[in-house]
C-alpha cells in the first residue's frame, strides 16, 4: 500500500498528536472503564448505561442540564447580540475599550465571580433586598439554590464568549449592504431582521454552539449556585467520582453526556444549514 | 470522505491500544541517594484556618527539625481518598489525611499502610479509643458532630436534635447534604434517635423527610454554610464543634451545643501513603503530629481536641470545645464499614429526596 501525505497532513500531526495524548486517550479510557464494574472483579457490563437509561432521576439531571444550558445559550445570545452590534456600530475610538470591559470578567475565575452572586442572590441578598423595598415583592424569593439562579450566573459567566464570537462578524460587515436596503425602502426593523441577521448566522451558530458545550459541562456554577438541589450531569460526575468512587459509572454519565450533546449539535448544525445556504459547516 | 473516515478508524484503533497500556506509564523511582539533600514529603490538609494552623505548628517545625522539605496539597477527605486510590502503586502523596472515616476505606482497598511502631512512638501518649485501627494511624485529633446555632437569634441553647425541628426555626434549618461527611453523619444519626441504625437507615431517611420542610437550604460544603450563617438565612444546624470554633474566631455569633442523646465522635487522623518512598519521614511526621505541645498549639488555633492525655488545654478554650478522654469516649461512634457499603445506594435515595 502507497501512502500518499500531502503537506498539509504534516503541518496537522503535532496539533493532532496533542490531542491524541490528551483527548481522545483519556476518552478512550474513560469509554472503556464506562463498561466496567468498579467492584470487585471488574467484569464487563451494561448496567451502568441501562441505569441511567432506566432512572427517572437520572433521565431528569440529564434534561435539567440540557435545559440550563439551552436557556443560557439563548439568553446569552439575545444579550450578546445586542451588545456585540451597539460595540460593533460605536465609534471606532471607543469599541477596543468597550470589548475591554466585555472581557475584564474573564479575569476574574469563575469561583470568585460565583461567590459574588451567592451574596447577591441570598434571601438576605441585594436582590430580595431591593425587590422588598420596592414593594415588588412581600417575602424573599428564591433564586439561590436553584436552576434559575445557574442561568442568571451562567449567563454572566459565559456573555463574553458570545461577544468575542459575535462582535468581529457583526463589526466586519459591510455597512453599505444595510444602506442599500434602507435605500430600496426597509424600514431599519426590517433591514436588521432580512439583513443583518442572516448575515451574522454563522457567528450566532458558532456562539450559542460555544456557550452550550461550554454551559452543559460546567462545574462551578450549578456546585455553587446551584447547590446539591440541583445536581447537573458535571457535579452528579464529581459525586459519583469523589464521594462514591464508583468510576465505571461516572465514566458511562460522562459518555452519555458526549453522545447526547453530538446528537443536539448535529441536529442543530442540519437545523442551520437549511435556513442559511451557507450554513453553520462544522 | 472516505479518507477521513479511515483516518477515524486508525484513531479509534490506536486510541483504544494506547488506552489499553497506557495504565503502567508513570515515572518510576527517585533520587535517593543524596544524603546531605533535604528529605522530601508530601502531606494532605484541608486547607483554610486548619492549613494555616497546621503549616505553622506542625510542618514548619517539623521541616526545621528533620531538615525536610513539606510539601502540603489541600485536599478534602473524599478527595484525598479518591486522589490516592487514582494513584494507587505510585503515590505522589506520603501522608494523607482523613476526618469522615474514609481510613476504613483506605485500610479496606489497601491504599494506605500500617504505620512503623519503633517510629510512632507517641502512641503510647494517646487516649485507648483514639487508635481508630490497630496498627494504623491514630487520630491525632476529634471534635464533635452537635448543633451549631446563632447565640443573637436561637434564645434557647438547643440541648436535643429535635431542638431542629422546632416551629420557631422553621425556614431556617442548615441541612447538610450527604455528599458531605457531617450530612452523611447526621442521617445516620436520624435513624439512631428513630430506632434505627447503620443496617436499618429507613428511620434515618423518614426523619429527614420530615425536616426538609423546615430547612432554608439543603448545605453543600463549610463555605455555603458559614455564607449562610452570615446571612442569617441559616440560623441553626447540626455540624461539628470545629467549625464552630472557627466561625465564631472569624466574629461570627455562633454557639455550639452537644444535644443530651449524644453528640457523634470525628476523628481526624493521618495515614501512611502505601507504597511511599518516604515511609520513614512519613511515619515521623505522623509521630510528631501526636506531640503533647503540638497537638496543644494546633488545638488552641483550630478547636480540635487533642488526643495525647498530657495536654492541658487552655481555660478559654476547654469552655467552648469538647474535650478530653472522657468526652470523646461518650461520642458515638459509627460503623464505617456498613456506611462505606450503603453510601452509595443511600446517596442516590437522599439525592432523589431532596433534587427538585
Amino acid at each position: 500500500m502507497k501512502l500518499k501525505l500531502s503537506p498539509h497532513w504534516i503541518l496537522l500531526i503535532p496539533g493532532m498528536a496533542m490531542m491524541l495524548f490528551f483527548f481522545i486517550v483519556p476518552l478512550g479510557q474513560i469509554f472503556i472503564i464506562s463498561f466496567f464494574k468498579s467492584q470487585p472483579d471488574g467484569a464487563f457490563t451494561l448496567e451502568n448505561y441501562s441505569k441511567f437509561l432506566t432512572d427517572s432521576h437520572y433521565l431528569k439531571i440529564l434534561w435539567r442540564t440540557i435545559w440550563i444550558g439551552f436557556v443560557t445559550s439563548i439568553v446569552c445570545l439575545v444579550l450578546g447580540y445586542f451588545l456585540s452590534y451597539g460595540i460593533a456600530r460605536a465609534k471606532a475610538k471607543y469599541q477596543n475599550f468597550l470589548l475591554l470591559l466585555v472581557i475584564l470578567p474573564l479575569l476574574t475565575s469563575a469561583v470568585v465571580r460565583n461567590f459574588g452572586w451567592m451574596v447577591i442572590m441570598g434571601k438576605k441578598g441585594l436582590i430580595n433586598e431591593t425587590l422588598l423595598a420596592l414593594h415588588i415583592i412581600s417575602s424573599p424569593i428564591e433564586i439561590l439554590y436553584t436552576p434559575l439562579g445557574v442561568i442568571i450566573a451562567m449567563t454572566h459567566v459565559l456573555l463574553p464568549f458570545m461577544v468575542l464570537v459575535l462582535y468581529p462578524i457583526l463589526s466586519s460587515m459591510d455597512l453599505n449592504i444595510e444602506h442599500a436596503s434602507e435605500n430600496l425602502g426597509a424600514s431599519p426593523f426590517k433591514t436588521f431582521w432580512l439583513v443583518t441577521i442572516p448575515l451574522s448566522l454563522p457567528g450566532i451558530f458558532a456562539g450559542t454552539l460555544l456557550v452550550f458545550s461550554i454551559a452543559i459541562s460546567f462545574y462551578i456554577t450549578p456546585a455553587l449556585i446551584g447547590g446539591p438541589k440541583v445536581p447537573v450531569m458535571a457535579t452528579e460526575i464529581y459525586n459519583q467520582t469523589m464521594n462514591l468512587l464508583n468510576w465505571s459509572y461516572a465514566s458511562s454519565i460522562a459518555v452519555i453526556l458526549l453522545i447526547a450533546v453530538l446528537l443536539i449539535i448535529s441536529i442543530y448544525n442540519k437545523m442551520l444549514s437549511k435556513v442559511s445556504n451557507q450554513g453553520g459547516g462544522l | 470522505m472516505k479518507k477521513i473516515s479511515r483516518l477515524l478508524m486508525l484513531m479509534m484503533a490506536s486510541m483504544l491500544i494506547l488506552a489499553a497500556c497506557s495504565k503502567d506509564d508513570k515515572e518510576e523511582g527517585n533520587s535517593s541517594n543524596e544524603a546531605s539533600e533535604k528529605r522530601k514529603l508530601v502531606v494532605s490538609s484541608f486547607g483554610g484556618d486548619y492549613e494555616a494552623a497546621q503549616m505553622e505548628v506542625l510542618v514548619k517545625p517539623f521541616e526545621e527539625e528533620f531538615n525536610a522539605e513539606v510539601e502540603v496539597v489541600t485536599l478534602y477527605s473524599a478527595d484525598a481518598l479518591a486522589r490516592i486510590k487514582a494513584q494507587k502503586g505510585s503515590p505522589e502523596i506520603d501522608v494523607v489525611q482523613f476526618s469522615g472515616g474514609q481510613e476504613i476505606q483506605a485500610i479496606n482497598e489497601e491504599l494506605v499502610e500500617e504505620i512503623d511502631s519503633s517510629i510512632v512512638k507517641n502512641i503510647s501518649g494517646i487516649y485507648e479509643s483514639a487508635v481508630l485501627e490497630e496498627g494504623y494511624g491514630p487520630a491525632m485529633a476529634f471534635d464533635a458532630l452537635g448543633i451549631l446555632y446563632n447565640i443573637d437569634l436561637v434564645k434557647d441553647v438547643p440541648t436535643s436534635w429535635k431542638d431542629l425541628w422546632k416551629e420557631e426555626y422553621k425556614g431556617n434549618v442548615g441541612v447538610i447534604d450527604i455528599s458531605n461527611t457531617f450530612g452523611l453523619q447526621f442521617l445516620v444519626m436520624n435513624a439512631l434517635l428513630n430506632e434505627g441504625n447503620e443496617d436499618n437507615i429507613d428511620p434515618g431517611f423518614s426523619s429527614i423527610e420530615t425536616l426538609l420542610p423546615h430547612a432554608s437550604s439543603i448545605v453543600g460544603t463549610t463555605p455555603d454554610l458559614g455564607n449562610l450563617f452570615a446571612q442569617e438565612e441559616v440560623v441553626i444546624a447540626p455540624y461539628d464543634s470545629g467549625y464552630a470554633f472557627n466561625f465564631s474566631k472569624q466574629g461570627q455569633p455562633i454557639g455550639f451545643s452537644i444535644p443530651e442523646e449524644g453528640g457523634m465522635a470525628i476523628f481526624i487522623n493521618m495515614q501512611v501513603v502505601k507504597g511511599t518512598k518516604n515511609s520513614e519521614l512519613a511515619n515521623e511526621f505522623i509521630n510528631y503530629s501526636l506531640r503533647p505541645e503540638v497537638q496543644k498549639a494546633f488545638a488552641e488555633k483550630t478547636g480540635f481536641s487533642p488526643t495525647n492525655k498530657d495536654v492541658k488545654i487552655s481555660v478559654d478554650l476547654a469552655e467552648v470545645i469538647p474535650h478530653g478522654e472522657e468526652v470523646m469516649d461518650s461520642l458515638i461512634k459509627l460503623d464505617w464499614n456498613t456506611i462505606n457499603e450503603n453510601k452509595a445506594e443511600w446517596t442516590e435515595r437522599w439525592s432523589k429526596l431532596i433534587s427538585q
